[in-house]
């Protein structure tokens, strides 16, 4: 079983590293949430599973509620940052932006896109 | 009217918030579940976050929760992918769903679950006329990504309850 915990922490971090690459390597604020919003809970996940079966019924309960609360909420967390991204920057790299338009009809302003 | 009858339901919403108040407790001793017991049975009765009314469905629900589940591992993979591979492929853009009414009530739910699918992520949300607007790292699937919107709130107006327009919770 240790084993198993191990690999499921060593997993766990790497898919971390992964994210943490991902947020150097991508060129757009988009792209960069994308590494950190998706990967992050995966790498929480993981680790904490192979934690709990180190940790007993004590620390599985504390694990299985804070992972539970990040799964719920980092996905909001990461649309208020795509939201607030798109309110203040130009996106200029985006081959489509629908919701351009229905900010300026809202009158919402942005950053200097044309 | 509200009922104060211990519904199915209200049975399963006391029995969790029971071993979410152990769990955090980290004890599961008699005077934890007393008293966990009571704070549930105290909250649902007063009707806060529940509206003791509908039916939740176990079967769309699981099918929901597998399928988040499935979506938060192949897009973790996706990205994986994306920031291995040497090339930028990315062509990113914000496209505009609409989601059906009777699935506008569990909009929260659809943009946590929207978040976790693969090379997705929600940007804004109009709840009034229910039109998410999405970021995709791959545009050219916006296709395949509307239908995979609908098709999740499609499961959520399965396994939640709704209520038709103009009625409260």
């Amino acid at each position: 079983m240790t084993t198993v915990a191990e690999i499921l922490m060593l997993v766990g971090g790497l898919i971390a590293l992964l994210a943490g690459i991902g947020l150097l390597r991508f060129e757009t604020n988009y792209a960069r949430f994308h590494a950190a919003g998706k990967a992050s809970p995966v790498a929480f996940l993981v680790t904490a599973l192979g934690a709990s079966s180190q940790l007993g019924w004590e620390g599985t309960a504390s694990l299985a509620i804070t992972t539970a609360a990040m799964i719920l909420t980092l996905p909001v967390g990461v649309h208020l940052l795509f939201r607030a991204v798109h309110r203040t920057t130009p996106g200029t790299h985006l081959r489509v932006d629908e919701l351009a338009p229905a900010e300026r009809a809202a009158g919402l302003r942005r950053g200097s896109e044309p | 009217m509200k009922t104060t009858a211990l519904t199915p339901r209200r049975t399963l919403s006391i029995a969790t918030l029971t071993l979410a108040w152990c769990a955090l407790w980290q004890t599961m001793s008699v005077a934890n579940v007393l008293s966990g017991v009571l704070l549930a049975s105290a909250l649902t009765y007063a009707g806060i976050g529940t509206s003791g009314r509908g039916s939740i469905r176990p079967l769309p629900l699981l099918h929901l929760l597998w399928l988040v589940l499935v979506d938060l591992a192949a897009s973790t993979f996706a990205v994986a992918i994306e920031i291995v591979t040497p090339t930028d492929r990315t062509e990113e853009g914000i496209v505009s769903v609409t989601v059906p009414p009777e699935c506008r009530q569990h909009l929260l739910l659809l943009i946590v679950a929207i978040t976790l699918t693969p090379g997705t992520a929600v940007v804004d949300a109009d709840p009034d006329t229910g039109t998410l607007y999405l970021h995709l790292l791959h545009v050219d699937r916006k296709g395949k990504t509307i239908e995979h919107v609908h098709h999740l709130a499609r499961l959520s107006c399965e396994a939640l309850p709704t209520y038709p327009a103009g009625v409260t919770q």
